[in-house]
């Protein structure tokens, strides 16, 4: 087990590394440069700029000096925010986004896996159909058309809590049920799948004969096999959840980093998209490690050597 | 219904807003607070460094310059300066500084002026806004690091100097500077070379050869030289290379505040990088408040600063600025009362016509104007009927009514009209019949049929509606089919310095209130000129009128080479824009000007708000301080200020000034306005 983890956990490296060199790549072929605006820059000026964040060097030296630095933890320095290194920005910019992820993952959880057990237990009655409709319509509603709902009813009718904002724990709801639905929605439709293939298992078979309660066979036995195509689906869905949305950052003004994935690619802000891909792809490659060592521990038929 | 029941299932009753305001009419803060959306993070709070609207908004209000302006109709009023005086026929300014301190209490002198205009100038600071002291004598020299000459004799002329460099180099110009013994000498850098590269090389190669036959020091010239100097500390003088109609402006514009000296010795003297200091923890200033909580991307708290020298007139104690990007987000904002002032924000098109029937809806003129680029290097765009047919075809009317919709000026001018006294063209509008005309004159009918062409706009749902309605325009009253694209927005401005388009949008946003800001994209050396139309003729008739002392000679002169260029059409103006915004009616003293210029000291809470919706009061007039000269009574040369006279239309409260004084100021600032608004 321990030597599956190592190697994997090794085997990151060059693959962050690939993902980095074809990044920086990619991100300096796109036309333009991070110092036009449609008011025309002295030459001087830009020619300093250059020199300050060292774009007047050659291009092979530029990316060995950003490999060098990050390997050493720095990111750089931003040129849409030149006060801040990468770092800080990205430090600024990750609690609030984790913030909202965690409960926005909470939620998913919670409504996703108790509608997916009322489901497979209640099949094809009053309780499955409601469960699933309500999921359906959580899968079909972009977060978009979710968000700005949800502000206008709890926002601007009810008041109830503030449209949008940050600081306070009552502006954390609407964004994290708004980032949370959709993967409830999977969720509910994925748990209620794997509870319904363990059903009839030979081992639930067992339990019930052996006479336990219907609530230890739903937690103790059935859960455990019937989550394993959720826990798939969560792997890249809390990197995903986690690294933040444009969208719902977006329309509730919450300081994450998900508006960096977009922005800073057309800002042409080199070293803010270098940190960012660094940033999410670790995030991936971890996270997909983390889900296949959870498998070994919920499907005893997966066994690492 | 189900609203209803929710309503009374929570037990929260839903405030009754006053149907002429949208949304709640009660102050949710105290009556010293305000809360103004700041839109989006200040790139710098550094006034040397800053060129975003951002940025300029919060260093308008936390420093202040010599001058500052009126905030309703931006005449500059005093400001750390009580009063100027001005020498040889406006060439040479002296500025009386008032007793006043930084916040920390260390007084403010003519020298943190000096310190901070060869900061500006100085080419390692990298300031976008440099160019705005390039009036102040050798102060594009030292910017431009060009090439100094100094030791010479009186007797040395352009031409020796030229001939000296000359083989070493191409030159750009050549300034002489006998009062400093010097030549300054602007030099052309090969391609692929940088300036700095080049003229370092030049200076090795030059040093130790004679001019003639004397011997000479060659160096790269330094702020030293500049035409900035504190007499004492209340007195600075400013010399400039010609008289400038504007300067005054310029000095009350944020680029030119004064920096904290002894702050900047500080933290040098304890190992602090420079660029920290705007942060909350070590920034010092000068202005009416002081930066007192900075958090990245999400607001910016200003608190009133008890040291400013006006400080018993500043009302509000506590400026909250919160940064939303997403402008429907400020809308749910301002309805909740969770903003006072929707600010730099700019209101949905879509949204226009509902919000303009309520009361707390307010729109100004705006000193920018909306315009097509012509590339006149190409077949069939390179042939004056062309362009003009394509001009006099669009409806501008239509076009401002039913797709812009903010109330817009439609213009065919380049200027737009009163800026600093500016009589505008008044071409006409829209003449379907001359623009026929003009195309079958060119040649082109149904025999012959005009080549194809692309009018492109940078990738904005505001610029499609405009390009698709002009698309439909040309193609009913021309009979012509043109393409529109769309490109992101790094991309489009790359092509446009490259010329690589046919007709492509663009706005731009005057800097100061003069026709010169408008029209100087056009001249045939200017970066900003994208049009390939380059007009010797048209150049010296804008350096002529430049050169005019006679202020009502001078705006004439200018409107004639207006008019010759819009002869040729290098551009296609479709109107002037406007700033529509939405201010809470309990928010008083919030002026709009024909810029974003917002001063949060003249503002103040109406406390009437608190218990229901008043009738609504007018603002006044602002009480702004009036110069006292160190003679007794007013400026011996102050410029006259001119009338504002926007465009007519749109009823702004910037419009009617209150003594009819408008010097406008300069203000750039939204590097993003060309994509964001229409």
């Amino acid at each position: 087990m321990t030597r599956f983890i190592v190697g994997r956990v090794l085997g990151l490296i060059p693959t962050l590394l690939v993902i980095v060199t074809l990044s920086f790549f990619v991100i300096r072929l796109a036309p333009g440069s991070p110092f036009t605006t449609e008011r025309g820059v002295p030459k001087e000026v830009v020619e300093e700029l250059q020199a300050h964040y060292g774009f007047d060097r050659p291009f092979q030296e530029q990316l060995f000096n950003y490999l060098a630095n990050l390997a050493s933890g720095n990111l750089g320095l931003s040129t849409k925010y030149p006060q801040r290194t990468v770092n800080e920005i990205i430090a600024a910019g990750f609690p609030p986004t984790l913030l909202i992820g965690s409960f926005a993952l909470l939620w998913a959880l919670l409504f996703g896996v108790s509608a997916g057990i009322i489901g497979a237990m209640r099949q094809n009655t009053v309780f499955d159909y409601g469960a699933m409709s309500l999921a359906m319509v959580g899968i079909s509603l972009p977060t978009f058309v979710l968000g700005p709902l949800l502000a206008l009813v709890f926002g601007l009718t009810l008041y109830v809590l503030p449209p949008a904002g940050w600081g306070a724990a009552r502006h954390v709801v609407l964004p994290a049920v708004t980032l949370g639905t959709v993967y409830a929605a999977y969720v509910a439709r994925l748990t209620r799948g794997g509870m319904l293939e363990v059903v009839r298992a030979d081992f639930v078979r067992t339990a019930r004969a052996k006479g336990l309660s219907e609530q230890l066979i739903i937690w103790r036995h059935m859960l455990r096999g019937g989550l394993l195509p959720v826990v798939t689906f969560l792997g890249p869905a809390i990197a995903n959840i986690l690294v933040g949305s444009v969208v719902v950052e977006k329309i509730f003004a919450v300081p994450g980093i998900g508006p960096y994935f977009v922005d800073a690619a057309f800002n042409r802000d080199y070293f803010l998209v270098m940190g960012i891909v660094v940033v999410y792809s670790a995030f991936l490659l971890v996270m997909n490690l983390i889900v296949d060592v959870l498998y070994g521990f919920l499907d005893p038929r997966v066994r690492y050597t | 219904m189900l609203l209803a029941c929710v309503e009374v299932f929570f037990g929260f009753a839903c405030e009754r807003a006053d149907p002429r305001f949208y949304g709640t009419t009660r102050p949710k803060h105290g009556a010293d607070e305000v809360w103004y959306c700041l839109v989006s993070e200040p790139e710098w709070l550094d006034p040397s460094k800053a060129s975003d609207s951002a940025s300029g908004t919060v260093i308008t209000n936390v420093f202040e310059g010599l001058l500052q302006a009126n905030p309703k109709t931006l005449e500059p009023v005093p400001g750390v300066a009580h009063g100027w005086e001005v020498f040889d026929g406006g060439r040479r300014y002296r500025f009386h500084l008032r007793d006043s301190q930084w916040s920390d209490g260390v007084p403010v002198t003519a020298h943190d002026f000096e310190f901070a205009w060869k900061r500006l100038l100085n080419p390692k600071t990298a300031s976008r806004y440099a160019t705005f002291l390039y009036p102040v004598r050798y102060g594009e020299e030292a910017h431009r690091r060009a090439l100094r000459i100094s030791g010479l004799t009186a007797q040395v002329t352009e031409a020796q100097v030229r001939a000296f460099v000359g083989g070493q180099s191409d030159i750009e110009k050549v300034v002489m500077a006998p009062e400093q013994r010097s030549a300054f000498v602007h030099l052309q850098a090969p391609e692929g070379q940088t300036g700095v590269e080049h003229t370092r090389g030049v200076i090795t190669r030059l040093k130790g050869r004679a001019l003639a036959g004397r011997p000479v020091r060659v160096s790269m010239t330094d702020v030293s030289v500049v035409g900035v100097k504190a007499l004492s500390d209340h007195i600075l003088e400013v010399t400039l290379t010609d008289p400038l109609p504007y300067f005054l402006s310029i000095v009350s514009f944020y680029s030119t505040m004064p920096l904290p000296r002894h702050l900047f010795k500080r933290l040098e003297a304890e190992g602090i990088p420079q660029p920290l200091w705007t942060r909350p923890e070590h920034i010092v200033s000068n202005g009416p408040y002081r930066l007192s909580e900075w958090a990245f991307r999400q607001y910016i708290v200003l608190e009133k600063n008890p040291r400013y020298w006006d400080a018993e007139h500043v009302r509000i104690r506590k400026v909250r600025l919160p940064m939303v990007e997403s402008y429907n987000t400020v809308l749910n904002l301002y309805k909740a009362g969770e903003l006072d002032h929707i600010g730099e924000a700019a209101l949905p098109s879509e949204f226009m016509d509902h919000l303009e029937g309520f009361q707390d809806f307010r729109r100004a003129n705006y000193l920018a104007t909306y315009f097509l680029w012509v590339n006149t290097g190409a077949p069939p765009l390179d042939n004056p009927l062309v362009r003009e047919a394509l001009s006099l075809s669009i409806d501008r009317e239509s076009l401002v009514k039913y797709v812009a919709r903010g109330g817009q000026i439609p213009t065919r001018d380049m200027v737009p009209g009163g800026v600093g006294g500016y009589r505008s063209l008044g071409r006409k509008l829209f003449d379907p019949e001359a623009a026929r005309a003009a195309l079958t004159k060119a040649g082109y009918g149904p025999g012959n049929p005009l080549p194809p062409i692309t009018y492109r706009y940078n990738t904005a749902e505001a610029h499609k509606q405009i390009a698709e309605a002009v698309q439909q325009m040309w193609k009913e009253h021309l009979g012509i089919e043109v393409g529109i694209e769309n490109q992101e927005w790094k991309v489009y401005l790359k092509q446009l310095e490259a010329h690589e388009f046919q007709l492509a949008r663009l706005g731009w946003i005057g800097d100061y209130a003069d026709a010169n800001t408008f029209l100087e994209i056009l001249r045939s050396t200017s970066g900003n000129n994208h049009s390939n139309w380059r007009s010797p003729t048209f150049d010296g008739m804008l350096d002529r009128a430049n050169g005019t002392l006679d202020r009502a000679h001078r705006l004439e002169l200018l409107r004639e080479a207006e008019a010759f260029a819009m002869q040729h059409n290098p551009v296609i103006p479709m109107y002037v824009y406007t700033r529509s915004e939405l201010i809470k009616p309990y928010l008083r003293g919030a002026y709009l000007n024909y810029q974003t210029r917002t001063y949060f000291k003249y503002m103040w809470i109406d406390e009437r708000y608190y218990d229901g919706t008043p009738e609504p009061l007018p603002d006044g007039l602002p009480r702004v301080p009036k110069p006292i000269l160190p003679g007794g009574s007013g400026s011996p040369e102050l410029p006259r200020a001119p009338k504002p006279i926007l465009p007519a239309g749109s009823g702004s409260p910037s419009a009617s000034g209150p003594d009819g004084g408008a010097t406008r100021g300069p203000d750039a600032g939204r590097s993003s306005l060309g994509e964001s608004r229409p």
